[in-house]
């Protein structure tokens, strides 16, 4: 989803406590708005990673709207790259339904080969991969990452395109035949499984300072 | 049967298409293609998320696709949930659970 979009006017909706538009990717707030809880990121990104496995779990589709009932009720609109998270002031049946209409003029980011998608997906979570190995037991991340392709590549072509050889994802060119959503999708979950190990390992404060430090490489590279 | 919480009941009650219970012992009724494995991975999900986040962030959550969604309630310390068609009316099915 593009940050540009006018979501300020989500604001006028007097059911709409705050919102925030988070990456999927690294989990970053792109933007946000009202009033919100202070982990609004994690929320977001996790809540929202954790309901496409379930979905895919329980092959019922792709994810269209998600919505968490607790101290704060939060519905998660998936959106391309991004989740984009909305406060309520209450919960009623059916609310993320008229969320999701008033968000639906919003157009998805201009598309580009797929092959290319997937595989600078697998070298940016290789060079994620490469710094979290620094500094902890490389056989145990072999390990954890093998288990983490095994779990996601129960359904979809995808998983059965991907490898890990040593410590590095190699990705099959054959990969043409699928869709971008479908690529999208399961690099994301899998970098979310992965950042998942990072946090229990290294906590939230060295994991974040990783992911920022292969997002300027990877930023650096693309210049 | 979960506490005072009948799988089967609730399914045929509500014509569910699955209901199941994600605390041990794992079990489902109805539809639930990969049966166990699937319990498992779903709990597997929800144990690293709410790990990550720090706590226990919602009682309830729901889960909307094109047709059809997938429910997930915390009731009595234990964790359940249900796949149904998307228009089925999860106040009501609350309500019946709460109301037991």
């Amino acid at each position: 989803m593009n940050p540009d979009i006018p979501l300020d006017k989500l604001m006028e909706d007097p059911d709409i406590k705050g919102f925030a538009l988070v990456s999927s990717e690294d989990g970053s707030i792109l933007k946000s708005g009202g009033i919100t809880p202070g982990n609004i990121d994690d929320l977001v990104a996790f809540t929202g990673s954790a309901a496409e496995i379930m979905a895919e779990a329980c092959q019922i589709g792709t994810i269209d709207t998600v919505k968490g009932v607790g101290r704060e009720t939060l519905v998660i609109v998936p959106f391309d790259k991004s989740y984009l998270g909305l406060v309520l002031e209450k919960n009623t049946e059916n609310v993320e339904e008229k969320i999701k209409e008033s968000l639906g003029g919003l157009k998805k980011e201009v598309d580009s080969g797929v092959s290319k998608i997937f595989k600078d997906r697998a070298d940016q979570l290789n060079m994620l991969l490469h710094e979290f190995v620094k500094d902890s037991d490389p056989e145990m991340w072999k390990g954890y990452v093998l288990s983490g392709l095994s779990a996601l590549s129960k359904e979809g072509r995808v998983g059965t395109l991907i490898k890990l050889e040593g410590l590095e994802l190699s990705v099959n060119a054959n990969a043409e035949n699928l869709d971008r959503d479908e690529v999208n999708k399961f690099m994301k979950l899998l970098l979310d499984f992965i950042v998942k190990k990072a946090l229990s390992e290294f906590g939230k404060q060295q994991t974040k300072m990783i992911v920022q430090k292969v997002i300027r490489e990877i930023s650096a590279k693309n210049k | 049967m979960i506490d005072l919480i009948d799988l089967k009941e609730l399914k045929d009650n509500f014509d569910l298409i699955a209901t199941f219970s994600l605390s041990e012992p794992k079990e489902f009724v109805g539809a639930l293609e990969g049966g166990k494995e699937v319990l498992d991975r779903i709990s597997l999900v929800l144990t690293q998320t709410f790990d990550a986040i720090g706590a226990l962030p919602f009682r309830q959550l729901i889960v909307k696709t094109k047709d059809k969604k997938v429910v997930i309630i915390y009731y009595r310390n234990k964790f359940f949930g249900l796949v149904a068609n998307k228009d089925e009316n999860v106040e009501n099915i609350l309500k019946y659970i709460y109301e037991k």
